[in-house]
């Protein structure tokens, strides 16, 4: 049984690692509908995941595939994720970086990253809107992702210490 | 990190349509991700007089 989640989680994370584009945001809708669906995790479970993710230190948000694993199936399901997720990335990153740094700046692939650079940026977008329909309640939550997101775009304040003001704000403003 | 979409022909439309088709409809990822990616693509291709 528990196998067969590994194997299961594994498929989902490796098809999920090789279509992300630029960050792992682009794919975090389908990701969340993937083990939402499966009946790993909750809605809940997977943004909790997520914010801590991006408390961790490395590129934001790309450690969530962590969490996520372990909540589903422990410490295998932690390393399994890890290894599926970036294993794809990686040997395309070994396979075909040397070719890329040659021809990057050629017409077409230059063209190629041009194009898809708009899908991702709707991806993203999408990613959001996902997230955001699982966890924002109410006019309060709308007004706290508001200020956290012009928090983000007008200043410098790092995000792990935009999620952890959030946090203290909800501890003391949305207790139950 | 993603690149900037400036200067990216109909850009904006393609973003829309990623999100609406990902985000609000829940299409698969791998179809939207190819098909908006060819379509920005033919939009976007290197023309003859660019070098």
């Amino acid at each position: 049984m528990m196998d067969d989640t590994l194997v299961q989680l594994a498929l989902v994370l490796v098809r999920l690692g090789a279509l992300t584009f630029g960050t792992v945001g682009t794919v975090l809708g389908e990701m969340e509908r993937e083990l939402v669906g499966h009946g790993w995790l909750t809605h809940a479970q997977f943004v909790e995941a997520y914010s801590l993710s991006q408390l961790a230190p490395g590129p934001a948000g790309t450690l969530i595939v962590v969490p996520l694993g372990y909540q589903i199936a422990g410490l295998a399901g932690a390393l399994v994720a890890a290894v599926a997720f970036y294993s794809p990335t990686a040997l395309f990153a070994f396979g075909a970086m040397s070719l890329w740094g040659r021809v990057r700046e050629n017409r077409w692939p230059r063209a190629i990253r041009q194009a898809v650079t708009p899908v991702a940026i709707g991806l993203l977008a999408g990613a959001v809107y996902t997230l955001g329909q699982s966890t924002i309640r109410g006019p309060s939550g709308l007004l706290l992702v508001t200020v956290a997101t012009l928090v983000l775009l007008r200043t410098r304040v790092p995000a792990p210490v935009v999620v952890l003001g959030c946090a203290a704000v909800g501890m003391v403003f949305f207790r139950p | 990190m993603v690149p900037s979409a400036r200067g990216v022909r109909l850009g904006a439309a393609v973003a829309i349509l990623a999100f609406v088709a990902n985000g609000l409809l829940g299409l698969d990822l791998l179809a939207v991700l190819l098909s908006l990616s060819l379509i920005s693509l033919a939009i976007n291709r290197p023309r003859r007089s660019e070098r």
